[in-house]
């Protein structure tokens, strides 16, 4: 890993690596798994889910400010111990990995059933893997470069999203509160896997040049909830909830609606376009892997680490299995995945503060103390 | 660095056997001077343009030493050889040089430190009796005028250009420059060629660290044994690229003394290199080579929309015949109902795929320019029209490609000459065939795929320190201003 504990991320930069980590694949079914549980609603769910995610970020920002220039792989056996330090960077390393190849297989289905019928899985998938390995194993550097160069492409594809073209039917989004609060509690679960990879706030902390970090966050954090809220009001108030819960992707059936000048099919070229931001999250799912692997086994030569990685990555990716039990598995694992990058920070944070652990800080945050 | 590269750098530019001049060795000027001109003639044995005129300077014996067509004979008969004749006092040096007035001298103890001297232009003047040899500059390298840029061209603006000769180009600098903060350090690159290098730059604006970089790297290039020459300022840079493997080009070229002048009192480093009509900047980023002199001699209007279309141009030099590729093959549905039929009618009549239609058009369009651009510049216009009217409009005509495919390569080669810079224009448009090939495979997810391949590797370049896709990755506002606008001067 190049420049290794050195001040090489920028603000901007930690911006569009939350950003970009936390929107996917899921905003081709958001509207549905929120509405699903909550009627119309999710958008309150949604919204919901965005506070809860800003404590979740209060969890990871607290954790690592304790230890303001040490990595994770650093300072997790300072808190855990070195067994159960490694152990949990390695359940974290492969658990990240698990949800980074989610993402491709989640786009997968989308892309065959929109544009490649005919391409076999194992075509597609290698080298759109091997692709966002290659930026991963370069770095903390590379990672946020890349990532904020493919930010402005996709900052505009969100833009492009929510600016409401097509006008929407307000009894589409009424009642609010048809399904109750239990409703919208149900809905915030869905709502908050959306957000997994947030996490990468934690991995590239002590990279990030300005102190102003946990604001980043939150305002990352907001983009990616209004982002969220828009896409669903925008795709509830066109389809409605019951065409919704009959279609498996409700933002390529409200992209279907659109006929660009130049490009008849609005869906066919924001399926394609979109790509750009599947890799940014692979990518940066794959960072965090190879990070934690590392920090698990150190006495591993950092080229075996990234070929263990691509290894995994690629067989994961390409093996092949039924949409329905995969989107069951899913929805366990996200689960385990709300708990993980939420739940888990906290805990890691208390024992610290309990245990004593503390690392040392700069010299300018000493200063400005 | 990676094994890999290790062994596809010593394949690609294998070492070659140390090289010396025969001048290494310490030789003092001998008192006699049959003994010192027995040794030159011995040196310089068939070397026709090598002179040892006898003299007679009051009482004692002397010799002028000098090479043909790098001297100035009229100064070197007028202004020493005269003034020597008629000399009659010549008990020292310090007479004879004297007799002279002339100021511009060196005495050199050393024989072959004098005759390395007598290669860079200079007479040398060995007395009998007196063991130094005074080399006088009588500096004549035969150059051509100073002329307008070929390859950078601007229309309005400044026409001057740097030439061969390292102190005309110098001197084009400090006319621009009336500041003694304007430094050139020189060096000398190349064991046979030693050819002067010039790092120039201003004190007071230059970042210290990157004058260093550049000093060390230049010194390294003037440590190696296995260098014998420096012919051109693409020797030096390549040597001081930090990626020479890449086919981006990392360093700023430019035949333009104003644009040098610009970088300079940016705080960047320049290299002049004598014989070389082409100067570089240090660090270049890829945007900056986006920009041209012309966009500062302009309203900044016309400035920032030709920014605009030289940043499209990118994109479509490198994408339109694989998105053309893409669309025939898998996404009949994106093209729009009005135009489909057409398309689907152009298509049916050619019997190639899209795929080996737009290969082979690429690589006919290929041919044409790369045919064109060393004719001569009436017979180059000739094969240009030639190729692409008759020749395009023929192939249509057989049915070998379809007329749609045509306009899209042909304005994916437009695009392509309006990048500026000529190296990056040439990277850009070979990305077209892994693009192309791309899209024939995997449609525009492939092109993603490839699109993303480079950037990464765009982005993990750096140039001399800098990041290469600064100022949008890392984001700096400021100097992004000056991408996709050019900004007013304040007044």
């Amino acid at each position: 890993m190049q420049n290794r504990h050195r001040p090489v991320v920028t603000g901007w930069q930690l911006f569009c690596l939350i950003v970009n980590t936390i929107v996917g694949t899921g905003v081709y079914t958001l509207a549905r798994d929120v509405a699903e549980p909550a009627g119309a609603g999710g958008l309150l769910s949604m919204l919901l889910a965005g506070i809860l995610m800003v404590v979740g970020l209060l969890g990871l920002h607290l954790l690592a400010s304790r230890f303001p220039r040490q990595t994770l792989n650093e300072y997790i056996g300072e808190i855990l111990g070195t067994f159960l330090g490694k152990g949990y960077l390695l359940v974290y390393a492969l658990f990240t990995l698990l949800i980074g190849v989610s993402v491709p297989r989640a786009h997968f289905p989308v892309v065959s059933a929109w544009a490649l019928g005919q391409t076999p899985q194992l075509v597609f998938m290698v080298p759109l893997v091997f692709v966002c390995w290659n930026v991963a194993r370069r770095g903390v550097v590379v990672t946020a470069r890349v990532v904020e160069m493919i930010n402005y492409l996709t900052l505009t594809l969100i833009i492009l999203l929510v600016i409401p073209v097509i006008p929407i039917d307000l009894d589409f989004v009424r009642p609010l509160f048809e399904k109750g609060v239990a409703g919208i509690a149900k809905g915030i679960l869905p709502g908050l896997y959306a957000f997994a990879g947030f996490d990468v706030f934690l991995i590239v902390y002590p990279y990030v040049r300005t102190r102003r970090k946990f604001g980043i966050g939150v305002a990352a954090l907001g983009l990616v909830t209004f982002f969220y809220l828009m896409t669903t009001l925008l795709i509830i108030g066109n389809l409605g909830i019951e065409l919704i819960l009959m279609t498996t992707w409700p933002l390529q059936s409200y992209l279907n609606r659109f006929a660009l000048e130049i490009f008849e099919r609005a869906d066919v070229v924001f399926l394609i376009a979109w790509t750009f931001q599947i890799i940014n999250t692979i990518v940066v799912m794959l960072y965090i892997a190879i990070t934690c692997l590392q920090g698990a086994f150190p006495c591993l030569n950092a080229s075996i680490v990234y070929f263990i990685v691509l290894i995994l990555a690629i067989a994961t990716t390409s093996y092949q299995t039924d949409y329905d039990f995969e989107t069951r598995v899913r929805s366990t694992y996200s689960l385990i995945a709300i708990g993980f990058f939420w739940v888990t920070p906290w805990l890691l944070w208390m024992v610290s503060l309990l245990r004593g652990k503390k690392g040392e800080s700069s010299s300018e945050e000493k200063s400005a103390a | 660095m990676p094994t890999w590269r290790r062994i596809l750098q010593r394949v690609l530019g294998a070492r070659r056997p140390e090289v010396n001049t025969g001048l290494e060795s310490e030789h003092p000027v001998d008192k006699s001077l049959d003994a010192n001109l027995d040794h030159i003639k011995q040196l310089f044995a068939d070397s026709a343009d090598l002179v040892c005129r006898r003299l007679q300077v009051g009482h004692r014996a002397a010799a002028l030493v000098y090479l043909k067509g790098i001297t100035n004979s009229q100064l070197i008969q007028q202004g020493i050889a005269q003034p020597l004749l008629n000399c009659q006092r010549s008990s020292s040096l310090e007479d004879i040089l004297a007799c002279l007035g002339v100021s511009d001298y060196a005495n050199m103890e050393d024989l072959h430190q004098a005759l390395q001297q007598m290669m860079d232009g200079r007479v040398l003047l060995i007395c009998q009796g007196i063991p130094f040899a005074v080399a006088i500059d009588v500096v004549d390298f035969p150059k051509r005028n100073i002329d307008e840029a070929e390859s950078d061209a601007v229309v309005s603006g400044p026409l001057d250009s740097f030439i061969e000769s390292i102190e005309d180009n110098l001197a084009l600098i400090r006319r621009r420059l009336r500041t003694p903060h304007f430094k050139s350090k020189i060096m000398r690159l190349g064991i046979l060629s030693r050819t002067p290098v010039a790092i120039c730059y201003l004190v007071d604006r230059v970042d210290r660290q990157l004058l260093e970089e550049v000093e060390q790297r230049l010194q390294r290039m003037q440590a190696r044994e296995d260098l014998p020459k420096v012919l051109d300022s693409y020797y030096v840079m390549e040597s001081i690229s930090d990626h020479p493997l890449s086919p981006f080009p990392q360093v700023l070229q430019t035949e333009r003394p104003d644009v040098i002048v610009a970088h300079l009192v940016e705080g960047r480093v320049s290299i002049l290199v004598d014989g070389s009509p082409v100067a570089l900047v240090v660090p270049a980023a890829f945007f900056d080579l986006l920009q041209t002199a012309d966009d500062y001699y302009i309203h900044p209007l016309f400035a920032s929309a030709a920014r605009w279309l030289r940043l499209s141009a990118l994109f479509i030099t490198t994408s339109v015949s694989a998105l053309y590729v893409a669309v025939t093959t898998f996404h009949y549905e994106v093209i729009p109902s009005k135009l489909v039929n057409t398309v689907a009618q152009t298509r049916g009549e050619v019997p190639l795929s899209s795929f080996s239609e737009a290969i082979i058009l690429e690589i006919t369009v290929d041919l044409l320019r790369e045919a064109t651009i060393r004719l001569p510049t009436k017979v180059g216009q000739v094969i240009g029209v030639v190729g692409a009217l008759v020749v395009g409009q023929a192939a249509v005509q057989a049915g070998l490609v379809g007329p749609l495919l045509v306009i899209v390569v042909a304005i994916a080669t437009i695009a392509g000459f309006a990048i500026p810079n000529n190296e990056q224009a040439t990277a850009l448009r070979m990305l077209r065939f892994p693009m192309i090939l791309a899209a024939n495979y995997l449609s525009g997810f492939g092109m993603i795929i490839v699109m993303v391949a480079v950037l990464t590797h765009l982005a993990s370049m750096d140039s001399l320190g800098e990041p290469y896709m600064r100022p949008v990755a890392p984001l700096k506002l400021r100097q992004l201003k000056d991408v996709i606008i050019r900004p007013f001067r304040k007044v």
